[in-house]
């Protein structure tokens, strides 16, 4: 993933981020951290091609992505699993479906993608809530289901925005141990926090955001 | 209607592909249950359009092929004194070339015509009584009629000549007029029909325009996705269809009951075998026609996204 001077602003506002270049080689770790408000999921936003740089560009997989064809930015996006910090699961969707999703959508059949949700969502604790939907789930099953849905395409990068925030130590421990495990196998994780406490249990290196320009910070 | 419908067999579930799971998200909204009802409504009236263009289509055919290769011969009723022209008209008759079989209409039969008109408060049998000779025509043959009136008035002053050509020319495009314009009626309807599902899609999408935007970030194509809206507006087109052209069909069905007691007195448009098959089928057309307007407003309005 490489970020080259890459600015965005917001309707003629000033730049959330300006001119950030940053570089995270495939297979890396990165928290993203910094004050509220510096940018944080603005950037995320930015890497997971939900909005475009206002000027730079963004590469990911080797591939320019900015001024890229929608057909090309959703193939990259089928590459990418985001954990929203808002969840943003389907409420006319069950929830096996909400995790089957992502396969749905890159041509899984029915039953396979449906079989892997389930034993996912066994891994997070809801099995006994794989027909329930999303609005009858809590806050922290809401986000174990977003974890799940993230990862079950086996993403290249994994882009997460407070993914632990609404879990207990012991589900966080779970979730991280999640992300390390598919690190390990490649895939490149993006993890924006704020919690001290998970960079240090799980220390790797950190881009602090400050000022609309990013430092890398080694643990 | 989706509410009503009972839970597919667990066979048939298993038939389910990635956007018929998927097009859950996009239900559930107001515009999503107008639809059945709006398409049932397009597709009532489009069938009883289809139904009067086909059915006129055919009873104009009927009627001109009764009607045509022919002439009628109206001769003066019997006269009290003096020969009766009869003879002699049939004899100019058969000399005239093109001229087939000739049949004198029957007595009775030119009472049963007449009694209509003046509502049995006159006695028929002492009236006098134009007769009447039907002449076929020989196939392919043309006969000036001015010209045969004119030569056969000299056998009978009153002799009249009427062309069954220019009846059935006239009925032809009286049928003809009425079958383009139930027809235009039929396709106008398709026409709104096709917008009012396109909007209903639009709005769909607007409603849903979170979840359309979720799909977009898990890496759906717009293509993707217009096929998961074409896809929920099939089952919905297609069951609106049903029920608009089912209950078109009884409408039809009792319509033409109704005429049948009143023949004789109207001409009776009729639906052939195959009439019915078209109109069955129309289900099917209010689903494909769903499907097309459906994905070509849902492309529209992602291409404006």
């Amino acid at each position: 993933m490489r970020l080259d001077a890459v600015s965005l602003a917001y309707d003629g506002a000033p730049p959330v981020l300006d001119r950030l270049t940053l570089e995270t080689p495939a297979g890396a770790f990165r928290y993203l951290v910094g004050p509220s408000g510096v940018g944080k999921s603005s950037l995320l936003r930015l890497i997971f091609l939900d909005a475009a740089p206002t000027s730079g560009t963004i590469a990911l997989f080797g591939e320019t992505a900015t001024g890229a064809s929608p057909a090309q930015k959703a193939r990259l996006r089928r590459r990418i699993g985001v954990v929203f910090q808002d969840f943003r699961l389907l409420d006319g969707l069950s929830l096996v479906d909400n995790i089957a999703l992502p396969r749905l959508i890159g041509g899984a059949a029915v039953a396979d993608a449906r079989r892997e949700a389930a034993e996912l969502i066994a891994w997070v604790g809801l099995g006994d809530r794989i027909d329930a939907t999303p609005a009858s789930l809590s806050g922290g099953e809401r986000q174990r289901a977003a974890i799940a849905r993230a990862v079950i395409v086996r993403p290249n990068l994994i882009v997460a925005d407070e993914p632990t925030g609404s879990v207990d130590d012991d589900m966080a421990d779970r979730l991280m141990a999640l992300f390390e495990e598919l690190n390990r196998e490649g895939a490149t994780v993006i993890l924006a926090t704020h919690s001290m406490d998970l960079l240090e249990r799980f220390p790797h290196p950190a881009i602090r955001l400050g000022a609309g320009r990013a430092v890398m910070e080694t643990p | 209607m989706r509410s009503m419908l009972p839970r597919l067999p667990a066979w048939l579930q298993r038939t389910a592909t990635p956007q018929s799971v998927a097009a859950g998200a996009l239900s559930g909204d107001a515009a999503s249950r107008i639809l059945p009802w709006a398409t049932a409504l397009m597709a009532f009236l489009a069938a009883l359009a289809l139904a009067a263009a086909l059915a006129v289509g055919e009873a104009a055919e009927r009627w001109s092929a009764g009607f045509g290769g022919g002439l009628t011969v109206q001769i003066g009723p019997l006269p009290a004194e003096g020969a009766d022209p009869l003879d002699r008209i049939h004899e100019m008759l058969r000399a005239t070339p093109g001229v087939g079989q000739i049949d004198a209409m029957p007595p009775e039969t030119v009472d049963r015509l007449l009694a209509p008109w003046l509502g049995g408060l006159v006695d028929l049998e002492g009236l006098p009584k134009p007769r009447f000779l039907d002449v076929a025509l020989a196939p392919g043959a043309r006969i000036d009629p001015a010209i045969l009136e004119a030569r056969l008035r000299t056998a009978d002053p009153d002799a009249k000549v009427d062309d069954h050509e220019i009846w059935a020319e006239r009925l032809a495009g009286y049928a003809a007029a009425v079958e383009r314009t139930a027809l235009v009626a039929a396709i106008l309807i398709g026409v709104i029909s096709a917008a009012g599902i396109g909007a209903v899609a639009a709005a769909r999408m607007a409603i849903h325009q979170d979840a359309i935007r979720l799909m977009r970030l898990l890496g759906a194509t717009d293509r993707w996705i217009s096929a998961l809206v074409a896809r929920a507006s099939l089952r919905q087109g297609f069951l609106g269809g049903a029920l608009g052209v089912g209950l078109a069909l009884i409408a039809i069905y009792l319509v033409e009951r109704a005429a049948t007691s009143a023949e004789g007195l109207l001409p009776t448009p009729r639906l052939a075998g195959w009439h019915w098959a078209i109109l069955a089928a129309l289900p099917l057309v209010a689903g494909g026609v769903a499907v097309a307007a459906a994905r070509l407003a849902a492309l529209a309005w992602l291409r404006r996204r």
